[in-house]
């Protein structure tokens, strides 16, 4: 594991304040700032994060369990920590409209509910988030990586794979290893063969 | 992967990640071959998808192209872009090692071979200089390599053959019939090729296209550059089969006439893009076969068309297509709203036609008008009136613009960025002082040096990037 589990002491790094805890779960989705509806995610070291609910559509995983009827209390999101959550709390928000997953949300346009969200294209600003989003290393890397798998949010997804292309870009094949924390399961001499082929003519 | 966890080593990633988010950090890589080929190499699992994913390749001067497209098929089954140049150096790929043909030894014999089999004895001066600058070492894609690729990538939708002067219509009927969600077909040859073609390709050109027309109904881009051998026949036989072209690119194709047009028009009606290169020879050609005034009348009649059918067309480009005249250009003006139009060179188009397309294509962004003798400043004036958002505009080799016109379009266009205006000898600093001073977003402005006063070049040295130049 990695240097995320950090637990609640991270808690000063935070973007977004976490909200106010002890609502009955029997409640309606609370109504953020402008009226807009908010929803709260809950990290695996209790720490809770208030999201706008259409920012947090972004994510496929949110967006079933919304339509599942499980956005009224915490949403409790077990696999990843306070500061990992903090980040895509953050990236959604600056995401909206992204057309990299706002596409997405027109197709299951239901009653107007995204009518705000006309696609825009990303801004150098957005660009300039994303670019520092992902300057972390290697072990915080992997953690968004995998929050971005189990969120299966688009944006996020394209993101942090680019960073992780970005990071291999031009290893050797030992470096990759390295990066990634591989372990080598060829014999030698399947290595050895494997390198021969791969020495071809098409580039 | 498993025997990795078994040995309880770290294993930061693999375990955690599943296959598709893998595939996507391998699709993000698909720019550097070398990057994908490390990931290969790690290991077990990460060798197998990144052999499964693999989307494109490109394939350069071989020692042998078609053992290799073989290899490359076996290997990658999903491929869906396959790019071939024939004339990428030996040198970018070192150390080529096939299974039995060992790479250094017997170099020259086996170039000498691939001579011989391609007919020295009639053309032999012309092969020699060819394969001086070419490579010595290679036998380029044939049509078996091309069937053998075709019936192992059937989702291919990219392919583009550059150089491969070894494929025939068989090679590319093949593709048509097996790739049929091809969309993307790119085909060039080197002119000096021409020749060679010829010994190749006798009059089997069309069988191509009209296998194409009649199986790849999902192609979107064609490119023939250098084809001379395609004629009307096969065009008609695109226009009738690939309903949904939307790039056409047509370059020295020397036969083709208006017929192709015609059927290209009335067939292909969601062209967006169409490019008609060098084909005045056309003219020549025609005008051995009718009178000079018909062949004229031909050349509008197919962008007539066109412009009637092809109500999508944004990007019209006719360098050098001499017999075409104001007629086509105010027929495409009532049909399209065009972006980019580029008609430099062509001798017949004067004010009437530009005046009709400014009115007609108020978006439009880019106009090359250079080289037109009859195009003057009231031309200007209405792109000046008419189009607001045009940024680049190239003027050069126009004897009739003067500063008057220039000062119009400088006016109008205030988002214009780029001006090309060499020999036109009725432009001045005063015109050159205008364009630079009331056109806030300009950024290249090409002019004979001695155009450009102390005063402009001062005023300019700060938003000119590109000021030119010693004529």
């Amino acid at each position: 594991m990695s240097s995320g589990d950090s637990g609640p002491s991270s808690s000063k790094q935070l973007v977004q304040q976490p909200a106010a805890a002890g609502r009955s779960p029997n409640q309606p989705p609370l109504l953020g700032a402008g009226g807009r509806k908010v929803i709260v995610l809950k990290s695996g070291d209790e720490e809770e994060f208030e999201v706008d609910l259409l920012d947090a559509m972004q994510s496929r995983t949110l967006r079933r369990a919304i339509e599942d009827g499980c956005g009224d209390g915490p949403m409790p999101l077990p696999n990843l920590t306070g500061p990992v959550l903090a980040k895509v709390v953050e990236l959604f928000r600056r995401h909206r409209g992204d057309p990299r997953w706002a596409d997405e949300l027109q197709e299951t346009e239901k009653e107007g509910m995204f009518k705000d969200y006309a696609p825009q294209k990303p801004t150098a600003e957005v660009k300039g988030f994303d670019r520092e989003f992902v300057s972390v290393d290697r072990d915080a890397l992997f953690d968004l990586l995998r929050a971005a798998n189990f969120l299966e949010a688009p944006g996020l997804l394209d993101v942090t794979c680019d960073a992780a292309a970005d990071a291999v870009m031009n290893m050797t094949v030992e470096e990759v290893r390295e990066y990634f924390g591989l372990v080598n399961d060829y014999t030698p001499e399947e290595e050895a063969a494997l390198r021969k082929q791969h020495e071809w003519a098409f580039q | 992967m498993a025997a990795a966890m078994r040995r309880g080593r770290r294993d930061l990633i693999n375990g955690m990640l599943p296959d598709e988010l893998l595939i996507d950090i391998f699709g993000h890589l698909e720019c550097s071959k070398s990057s994908r080929d490390a990931c290969a190499l790690v290991c077990h699992r990460w060798h197998s998808l990144e052999r499964a994913s693999r989307r494109s390749v490109r394939m350069g001067a071989s020692g042998n192209a078609d053992q290799l497209a073989r290899l490359l098929v076996d290997r990658f089954p999903s491929l869906c872009s396959i790019f071939v140049d024939e004339r990428l150096p030996a040198a970018l790929c070192p150390q080529i090692r096939f299974p039995g043909s060992p790479a250094s030894s017997g170099r020259k014999p086996r170039a000498r071979k691939a001579l011989a089999k391609s007919g020295t004895d009639v053309h032999g001066t012309v092969l020699s200089s060819e394969s001086e600058e070419m490579d010595s070492d290679r036998s380029s894609l044939s049509d078996a390599g091309l069937t053998v690729v075709s019936r192992g990538c059937q989702k291919l939708e990219k392919l583009s053959l550059i150089w491969c002067s070894s494929i025939t219509s068989l090679g590319l009927q093949s593709v048509a019939a097996n790739c049929s969600i091809l969309r993307s077909l790119d085909l060039q040859v080197y002119y000096l090729l021409y020749v060679l073609l010829e010994e190749f390709c006798i009059s089997a050109t069309d069988d191509a296209l009209e296998a194409i027309g009649s199986f790849s109904s999902s192609l979107e881009l064609l490119a023939l550059y250098s084809f001379q051998k395609f004629t009307d026949k096969g065009l008609t036989a695109i226009g009738e089969g690939c309903k949904r072209l939307k790039n056409l690119m047509l370059s020295d194709c020397y036969f083709l006439t208006d017929k192709s047009l015609l059927a290209i028009a009335s067939g292909c009606t969601e062209l967006t893009h169409l490019e008609i290169n060098g084909c005045h020879n056309i003219a020549v050609a025609e005008e051995v076969r009718s009178s000079m005034e018909t062949s004229f009348q031909i050349g509008d009649k197919g962008i007539i068309s066109v412009g009637e059918h092809c109500k999508r067309l944004v990007d019209l480009s006719l360098r050098f297509c001499d017999r075409v005249g104001d007629d086509a250009l105010v027929a495409i003006s009532r049909g399209c709203s065009l972006q980019s139009l580029n008609v430099s060179g062509c001798h017949k188009i004067t004010d009437v036609g530009l005046t009709a397309v400014a009115r007609g294509c108020p978006e439009l962004v880019f106009l090359d008008v250079s080289v037109l003798q009859n195009l003057s400043d009231m031309a200007l004036e209405e792109v000046g009136q008419s189009c607001p958002l045009l940024k680049d505009i190239v003027l050069s080799h126009c004897p009739q613009v003067t500063d008057t016109g220039l000062a119009h379009l400088a006016n109008g266009c205030a988002q214009l960025q780029s001006c090309q205006m060499v020999y036109c000898p009725h432009i001045t600093s005063a015109g050159v002082a205008t364009v630079v001073s009331v056109c806030t977003s300009i950024k290249k402005v090409l002019i004979e040096k001695w155009k450009v006063s102390q005063r402009t070049r001062r005023k300019g040295a700060s938003v000119l990037s590109f000021l030119c130049v010693d004529l």
